[in-house]
């Protein structure tokens, strides 16, 4: 539905990621990981911006929505100007979400910004009791946010680099290789398509069930622009915004996309 | 107070509102129920249908630019039969309209999807003759009057019992011409504007933001265009009009009303305000109270130039 929310709190994590608190009182849907919300950025811009949720927690004695963005175009610009007090007219939630049903063992592996949705995921594993291990990889030491997030809600966490600057070194999925010893239940990837290629055709390798959280380019956010198509397995076609933007095992057709132009 | 009444007959397409839903910006309705209630809509023209189902065109689909929108999405759509067959029983249920946006390659594709259209549970046939992001057909027809004439007649032929409305192309020199040629084939109405042909590039990456390379322009930027156009046809044919192109608001649809149309249709507004229609709605009804209107014949056409 559309809600009006209240900023409470603002913070750059990084010059370019804005962290914000929102009101969520007078939310009374469940919001649950995995999902996004289209918010509308104000001054000359016309569609609505997908956020995903990074977290749903208490700010202060008061239940908070978290979204994290990075400040890129025209509408992050507008979003990250904000101030405390300021409304934010936001749709949502929308999509389906991380789906937990029998996973009593999870290994998580985000890529830059793709870490944002996995912080609420680790929170909703942790408390079900789940076996939560966090791999976060980033560029380099400048472009590392949210770790210390992902290790107060205690999981087991470990953070690569790139470059090695920080913590281990490679990419997120060597890193997880590296580690590599026990089959989870489930395997949660979000960040750059590429990587997260890579996180699937290993889980396909070693017979392990994923789900990957996918981005595209977005219209209206639920499902009736028909911008985010994607090829499902039968390929009919779904959309990222309705049948996603989490997508488990076999669900997409291979590329899951109508085929792109060079 | 007089009571208002909102009712219109487009070509005898009767509605009890002159709100409708505009074609590709609504789906089937679904997505929209929690949002507005479908009964006080006057109608629905659905997703662009073709006679065999389209995957349409590759991403990325849409662009933003100062005021509206450029879409390529390139009409994908389940196919006349699936939309006859699953989406006809859903949208019955509301005390609503259904009018079925019909589009093509070729006349061959538009006549046997009309075909099967007129024996369908649907009140009206909106055909797509504009949509700019298809390669073959389509606008091609909506660009050509002798060509659309011809397509209107053959379509007729096969559609003797809905009302036949034409949806015009902006992307012309005369709409006049093209509405002329749609009335001489047959069509019991026109609507306009279909998008804007556009395109947005990416100075930085040296690329066109679009997949397709162009893409349709819609949303308020548009306003202006569909106006001046709603105005130009109004005095050119003698069929009812339905105006379309950046409608937010109920005295944006006035302005279309006051222009020559009879009934309105709100688009691209339904992706970021999906209770757009109601408001439109609202805005209309406050509009009509506060200009002491009671019916749309009341102001209709009125423009006062001069």
């Amino acid at each position: 539905m559309e809600y009006n929310l209240t900023i409470v709190k603002t913070e750059h994590l990084l010059p370019n990621i804005v962290s914000m608190l929102l009101d969520i009182t007078e939310v009374s849907e469940e919001i649950l990981p995995g999902q996004f919300f289209q918010v509308t950025c104000g001054g000359d811009t016309y569609l609505r911006r997908p956020i995903s949720v990074c977290d749903v927690t208490e700010y202060e004695g008061t239940k908070v929505l978290r979204l994290v963005l990075e400040v890129k175009g025209k509408g992050t610009h507008l979003l990250a100007e904000k101030k405390v007090g300021d409304v934010l007219c936001v749709l949502g939630p929308f999509g389906r979400g991380f789906n937990l049903n029998d996973v009593a063992k999870a290994d998580l592996i985000g890529g830059g910004l793709g870490v944002c949705p996995l912080l609420y995921l680790t929170r909703a594993l942790v408390q079900k009791g789940v076996e939560t291990c966090v791999f976060v990889g980033f560029r380099n030491q400048a472009a590392i946010f949210l770790t210390e997030d992902f290790k107060a809600l205690g999981a087991h966490v470990v953070v690569s680099t790139d470059d090695g600057s920080f913590g281990e070194a490679g990419y997120a999925i060597q890193v997880y290789k590296n580690h590599f010893t026990e089959k989870p239940d489930m395997l949660y990837t979000c960040g750059p398509q590429v990587m997260m290629n890579t996180v699937v055709a290993f889980a396909d390798e070693q017979e392990i069930l994923y789900q990957e959280s996918r981005e595209e380019r977005m219209g209206c956010g639920f499902g009736a622009c028909l911008v985010c198509a994607c090829k499902m397995q039968d390929d009919s076609m779904g959309h990222v915004c309705k049948d996603g933007p989490v997508f488990g095992t076999g669900m997409l057709s291979v590329g899951g996309k109508v085929a792109h132009h060079g | 107070m007089a009571d208002l009444n909102l009712s219109v007959d487009i070509g005898g397409l009767k509605l009890h509102s002159p709100v409708i839903a505009a074609s590709g910006t609504f789906g089937f309705g679904h997505e929209f129920e929690p949002y507005a209630d479908l009964n006080r809509l006057g109608g629905i023209s659905v997703k662009g249908l073709t006679l065999k189902p389209r995957q349409g065109n590759p991403a990325p689909r849409i662009a933003e630019t100062a005021g509206g929108i450029l879409n390529s999405v390139g009409l994908q759509n389940p196919g006349v039969e699936a939309f006859i067959e699953k989406e006809i029983p859903y949208l019955r249920q509301f005390k609503t309209k259904i009018i079925a946006n019909l589009a093509g390659s070729c006349e061959d594709d538009y006549v046997q999807a009309a075909a099967l259209l007129n024996e369908a549970d649907v009140d009206a046939v909106e055909l797509n003759v504009s949509c700019p992001n298809v390669k073959a057909g389509c606008a091609a027809f909506g660009q050509d009057p002798v060509a659309l004439e011809g397509l209107v007649k053959a379509v007729r032929k096969v559609l003797p019992a809905k009302p036949l409305i034409i949806k015009l192309t902006p992307n012309v020199t005369s709409i006049a011409e093209t509405a002329r040629a749609a009335v001489s084939g047959g069509a019991d109405a026109v609507s306009l504007i279909n998008t804007l042909l556009g395109m947005k590039i990416d100075a930085r990456r040296m690329r066109p933001v679009l997949a397709n390379v162009t893409g349709g322009m819609s949303g308020p930027c548009v306003k202006p265009v569909a106006l001046r156009m709603v105005y130009e046809v109004s005095k050119a044919v003698n069929v009812p009009i339905i105006g379309m192109g950046g409608i937010e608001t109920g005295e944006d649809a006035a302005e279309f009303i006051l222009a020559g149309a009879s009934a309105v249709q709100v688009g691209t507004a339904n992706l970021v305000h999906p209770n757009a229609v109601t408001k439109v709605e609202d805005g209309l009804i406050q509009y009509m109270q506060d200009m002491k209107f009671t019916s749309i014949a009341d102001f209709r056409g009125k423009l006062q130039i001069g």
